[in-house]
């Protein structure tokens, strides 16, 4: 493949990732939120555990629905990032490579900081 | 749940995405203030409310754009470099100064000064580059060389190339961007795109593909934060998140038929009324 070719496929690739990820995490949401409008009364849980979030969503629980939804959608940038660090890596640009490398690992740090924000312990 | 205070987020957030993409500024940047003033919520649900809706849109965005091949995904990915960082510290900045009530009339006042800015944003014209853009290389070498790009452009058909020049300098106005994004919840295209136009000589088109491309990424690693301090309300950000999105879609669509010029005058104008209400309120409200 010559070299425009592969960034068409990358374009591609990302285009898709974006896609998918946006289109289920507004059709939850939208399910969670009609569930919200028929609920009489609604529970806002502050960060549920993965547990927690599962339970919820098998008993159709609207706010655990609409949290799940958020989670897709916060994941789907971060795809976009994995996406170009893999196609990076195919190109053999290294110095791109460490460039993407270092936002995954700063968008982690920011997972990381949150959790030790709200007093999470393991 | 309060049916007609659900219908009623949703409408506004409606309107807040469709005027937001119409005049360019984003909706995060309406519907934040909204939210504080209109509906009581507090400042950091609202910011963490917009800034799921902002993801939204700008993955949505992004997608036509990328198509389009119009994003500079290398020049995007450094300068993300900066702007998560920023989001980091404006998302840990925003938690720990609404906890005090000093904070949170700095808080405000600072998000009077990015409104006041936003109205200035809407009726200046930044002035399109495409033409002017330098196409030669500086002498930069290493990380900080300039980057190369190739975009079509749809009304001359023709292929443009580009240098995105200045790059520490574009990395900057990105650390501010992130820091607004981190912040208020906001997208902070109105601080990259000016930069990378103006600063980076990158083309218009180019700069607001690439901006809206990282509004995404840069949103993430503020809602890592605001996810963990209980800032993420599922039933604010459910009927925002859906209400801006379906809103920015729409506004997307009718922008090229709408006359932004007065249009941004007038919203102009309600974003400065905005700020001194916003301001006065928390004057007002805390015992200082």
């Amino acid at each position: 493949m010559d070299k425009r070719d592969e960034q068409a496929h990358l374009y591609e690739r990302i285009s898709k990732v974006l896609t998918i990820g946006i289109v289920t995490s507004i059709a939850i949401m939208i399910f969670g939120f009609l569930l919200l409008i028929r609920a009489s009364t609604v529970q806002d849980v502050h960060l549920p555990s993965l547990g927690q979030l599962l339970a919820g969503f098998l008993r159709l629980d609207p706010s655990s629905i609409i949290w799940l939804a958020t989670l897709i959608l916060i994941l789907t940038p971060i795809s976009r990032v994995v996406t170009a660090t893999l196609l990076f890596i195919r190109e053999r640009d290294t110095r791109y490579f460490f460039i993407t490398l270092t936002v995954l690992i700063l968008i982690m740090v920011s997972f990381i900081v949150g959790l030790i924000l709200s007093g999470f312990s393991l | 749940m309060d049916f007609s205070f659900l219908f009623l987020l949703v409408l506004v957030s409606i309107l807040a995405g469709l005027l937001g993409s119409m005049l360019g500024i984003g909706g995060g940047l309406i519907i934040v203030p909204l939210l504080t003033l209109g509906f009581g919520v507090p400042l950091n649900q609202a910011s963490g409310a917009s800034l799921m809706a902002v993801i939204v849109t700008s993955s949505a965005g992004a997608t036509y754009y990328v198509e389009q091949k119009i994003v500079n995904i290398r020049l995007g990915m450094l300068l993300e470099v900066s702007t998560v960082v920023g989001a980091i510290f404006g998302a840990f900045a925003s938690n720990l100064l609404e906890q005090n009530s000093l904070g949170q009339i700095l808080l405000r006042f600072l998000l009077a000064v990015v409104l006041v800015y936003g109205a200035y944003y809407m009726t200046l014209r930044v002035r399109d580059s495409s033409l002017q853009s330098r196409t030669s290389p500086s002498q930069r070498k290493g990380i900080l060389e300039d980057i190369p790009g190739v975009f079509r452009d749809e009304v001359s058909g023709k292929e443009v190339s580009y240098f995105a020049h200045n790059i520490p300098r574009g990395l900057i106005a990105a650390l501010g961007a992130g820091i607004l994004s981190g912040l208020f919840g906001i997208g902070g295209g109105l601080v990259k795109v000016p930069a990378m136009i103006l600063w980076m000589d990158v083309p218009t088109k180019v700069a607001t593909a690439t901006s809206n491309f990282m509004i995404g990424v840069t949103g993430t690693a503020g809602a890592a934060i605001y996810y963990t301090t209980g800032s993420v309300v599922p039933s604010i950000v459910a009927p925002v998140t859906i209400g801006v999105f379906a809103g920015a879609m729409v506004g997307s669509r009718i922008s090229s038929r709408v006359n932004s010029v007065w249009l941004g005058r007038i919203f102009a104008v309600v974003l400065i009324f905005t700020a001194v209400e916003l301001v006065a309120k928390a004057l007002g409200v805390s015992p200082i």
